[in-house]
């Protein structure tokens, strides 16, 4: 009597959780909008993050959910490979460890966690360095997905009652780790574009920053414009970016003058690492308003055609009424001779 | 007879002596109920915060910004940074060498920031840590009783040290007179009822620090005399008549046993005196000083993600959604295989991180019946079992290269992208569009790409991003499928990931 109430009770309990269960995961499935927030978007580029081979370092970041139901929220960590333009964190599967990975380090507390509508939770990051890491750069991802409709991580919420495709949607936090130790700290200046001759401002210029170090640089840019007389008469600060490891990233910015006059030289100067080195490259070019200039020294030269014509115009034209005055002179004088051999007649 | 008369003058005189009484009673009582109060009284401060008069405690050191105050209760009127807002004037030294800081943050009780760093001898242990708040008090009132050629005084909480109740320093749960006397301005006169002195008569707005000792208690005095009869109910409202206002005023420091958030209680009278300076009518009003309401929040450095479904026959990507999408699913349902189906999300992204974001999507695998693998990319034309990836109308479409899909005869599975209302406007913005109209889409109504493939050992590809802060900068990523007569009945299946993070 008292086994077949403990599983009457038993069953009952199983089937409420079942039920319960459904709902949840039903509504979640039907969220019309997911809202998540993942703060920050970039911990440890400021090379904060440091840790020894063999120590342990804890952090933490923290995830938002904006939507309008509790979401159950997994976290994980997630190499990543920076693509070409050395812009975009691609996140990659691959557990093969490379030299810049970071992921199988980091542990995350708690792992999956619920989050009510509107609140922000904190995820602990434990970073355990291997005794073997390798000094510099480490870099992952730290994500977080709600686990809406179905997950390969949690096949148990998988949804798959017709065809369909479903969706993991993830934000997340840079992670950026420094590896302490010896690093080698390298980078250049590379295609220093500038037109070599425009005739009106602004001038655009580009480069590229070649980052051959064991770690991400942050480098501070300054181009330097100098003038024909070798005098430094503006500097123009880039935005600076990240730059990873073995990566060149594009940099670009122009030099709002419009009118100049003459060569020019731009000297773009970088400092960066974590004892300021310094990179530099030069690239010379001309502004010159060559059409305006043209265009004035047509009309200057006109002028002075002009001149010369309506000038010597009026020097033939006085040259011609001499003549005439001349020629009416003489016939006068001619007549009046005539006219006194008449009268001596 | 005699007697009778006496006794009838007697009873005349006895007659007369009680109705004196009487009369002296009637007066009495008639003088006692004019000492009734002032009534519509009120006092009012046009700044009711409290002043800080706190001391610096150890660990303070010359040239830093941060400042570090004495938090022992009771050891000074103020003992927390709390009280302090950013942009509050400070004071901070010793008497006779106090230096002038602005004050920039809190960032604990005992600790908070200023704009510069501390000036050498301003940074011992005990030097003072004040910044004074003044107000204009206003008393308005309504006269109880005409009395004649009189005058109005008001008693304000006063330290019972003179010079320190005017020393322009703060006291704690006193006001204090300043440095120099306040202004009072006096009604103006109200018909010759109230004819109020000018300055040049004297008695006008005097003020005087600590001037009277009630029940133990001193107060400053400010007094605004008058000639005239007075008249009962007049009201020196400010609006009828003028108020009495005394300005530069320095509010108190927090009393002993302040409590954080609530108000000190400090009681003004108000007095009408007669003639010869003896008070008539008194009426005490409470004033209260608190804390300023510090409103903070806290903006960190975040991204914001959002998927949201897109509704049934909903114009995206140039058509019309045949299924209703939410956040979590695109279910296609049962998919014909002459015409093609499609459906739409939103995707959203707001963040205020340098250098901006990017947003990534690859999928596990191909469309695979009950969630089975799809090998190769696309799968071989003979597999049966899997939807695969569109090669595209010019069979040149990938995970990496658009092709044009316009004719339902190219069968498979790919997405589109439409930023319908050019909301990024920064940087790479999306990675292409259904009508980009060029390379292989030329001339093509419907331009798509196969998603990348984990199962093909694929890279995830950007779809879209920014290179700088963003604000709900989104795009409509659209799916399109038609499966091939070949394709064995069942359901079919993949899962799609959408990764935004910052840009590196």
């Amino acid at each position: 009597m008292k086994k077949s109430a403990l599983f009457s009770t038993l069953f009952i309990a199983l089937a409420a959780l079942f039920l319960s269960s459904q709902i949840i995961f039903a509504q979640s499935a039907a969220l019309a909008e997911s809202s998540l927030t993942a703060i920050p978007p970039r911990l440890g580029e400021d090379l904060s993050l440091k840790v020894k081979p063999g120590e342990k370092i804890q952090t933490s970041v923290r995830v938002r959910n904006g939507s309008s139901e509790t979401l159950t929220v997994q976290s994980l960590a997630q190499d990543f490979i920076v693509d070409l333009n050395g812009e975009t964190p691609t996140p990659i599967n691959d557990q093969t460890s490379n030299r810049w990975s970071l992921a199988s380090w980091v542990v995350l507390t708690p792992s999956v966690q619920e989050i009510l509508t509107g609140e922000t939770a904190i995820i602990n990051v434990i970073i355990e360095a291997p005794s073997d890491a390798l000094p510099g750069g480490h870099y992952a991802m730290i994500t977080h997905q709600p686990n809406l409709g179905g997950s390969k991580v949690n096949p148990a919420l998988t949804l798959a009652h017709s065809s369909a495709a479903t969706l993991q949607q993830r934000v997340g936090t840079l992670l950026y780790v420094t590896v302490e130790g010896p690093i080698n700290e390298a980078a250049f200046i590379r295609g220093l574009t500038i037109p070599k001759f425009t005739e009106l401002g602004p001038v655009p210029f580009s480069f590229m920053i070649d980052n051959q170090s064991d770690i991400h640089i942050r480098p501070q840019i300054g181009v330097e414009i100098y003038n024909l007389f070798g005098r430094k008469i503006e500097t123009i600060n880039l935005e600076t970016k990240n730059v990873f490891p073995f990566i060149a990233r594009d940099f670009a910015g122009q030099w709002d003058r419009i009118w100049g006059f003459g060569p020019y030289t731009a000297k773009v100067v970088m400092s960066y690492g974590s004892t300021g080195q310094l990179a530099v490259a030069t690239a010379s070019f001309w502004l010159l308003p060559i059409t305006l200039l043209l265009a004035l020294l047509i009309v200057l030269l006109t002028i002075v055609a002009i001149v010369i014509v309506i000038r010597r115009h009026l020097l033939h034209r006085r040259d011609d009424q001499r003549a005439k005055i001349e020629m009416l002179e003489t016939k006068v004088s001619q007549l009046e001779q005539e006219k006194l051999r008449k009268f001596d007649k | 007879m005699n007697l009778k008369r006496l006794l009838l003058v007697n009873k005349k005189s006895v007659a007369v002596i009680i109705a004196g009484a009487l009369l002296m009673g009637v007066a009495v009582m008639a003088d006692q109920s004019r000492a009734v109060s002032l009534t519509s009284v009120s006092a009012t401060l046009s700044n009711p915060r409290l002043s800080f008069r706190g001391a610096l405690t150890s660990g303070n050191t010359t040239g830093s910004s941060i400042v570090i105050i004495n938090t022992t209760a009771n050891s000074y009127p103020s003992t927390s940074s709390a009280q302090l807002v950013e942009g509050d004037v400070l004071r901070i030294g010793s008497a006779g060498g106090l230096g002038s800081y602005t004050m920039a943050s809190t960032s604990s009780l005992s600790t908070f920031s200023i704009t510069t760093g501390l000036s050498a001898g301003h940074a011992d242990v005990g030097d003072d840590v004040i910044s004074s708040q003044s107000a204009a008090q206003t008393v308005r009132f309504t006269t109880a009783n005409a009395i004649a050629n009189g005058r109005f005084r008001i008693l304000v909480p006063a330290l019972v040290n003179d010079a320190a109740s005017s020393d322009g320093i703060p006291d704690g749960g006193f006001f204090d007179l300043g440095a120099s006397a306040p202004t009072v301005t006096c009604p103006s006169n109200a018909n010759a009822t109230y004819d109020f002195f000018s300055v040049a008569q004297g008695n006008n707005g005097d003020a005087t620090a600590s001037a009277q000792t009630i029940n133990g208690l001193d107060y400053h005095v400010f007094e605004c005399a008058y000639s005239g009869t007075g008249a009962v109910g007049t009201p020196f409202d400010g609006t009828t008549n003028g108020a009495i206002t005394v300005t530069s005023l320095i509010n108190p420091a927090p009393v002993t046993n302040h409590t954080t958030g609530v108000a000190d209680k400090h009681n003004i009278i108000v007095q009408h005196l007669n003639s010869s300076l003896v008070v008539q009518d008194t009426t005490t009003v409470g004033i209260g000083v608190i804390e300023a309401v510090k409103v903070t929040a806290s903006v960190p450095a975040q991204i914001t993600f959002k998927i949201i479904g897109v509704a049934k026959a909903t114009t995206a990507c140039g058509v019309s959604t045949n299924v209703m999408t939410t956040a979590a699913t695109v279910p296609f349902g049962d998919v014909p295989l002459d015409v093609f189906t499609n459906a739409a999300q939103t995707l959203t992204v707001s963040t205020n991180a340098v250098n901006g974001y990017s947003v990534t999507t690859i999928a596990n695998d191909q469309l695979g019946r009950n969630g089975g693998a799809c090998a190769g990319d696309p799968t071989a034309t003979g597999n049966t079992s899997c939807i695969p990836d569109s090669r595209g109308d010019n069979t040149t479409m990938s995970h990496t290269a658009f092709d044009k899909w316009d004719a339902n005869a190219t069968k498979g599975f790919a997405y589109s992208l439409f930023d319908s209302d050019n909301s990024i406007n920064n940087g790479s913005a999306e990675a292409f569009n259904y009508n980009i109209g060029s390379g292989s889409c030329t001339g093509a109504s419907y331009c798509a790409k196969q998603f990348a493939d984990t199962e093909g050992s694929q890279v995830a590809q950007q779809i879209f991003g920014s290179n700088t802060v963003a604000d709900n900068e989104n795009l409509f990523v659209c799916y399109r499928v038609i499966p091939a007569t070949v394709t064995a009945a069942g359901n079919y299946e993949n899962f799609i990931t959408y990764t935004a993070t910052a840009t590196f």
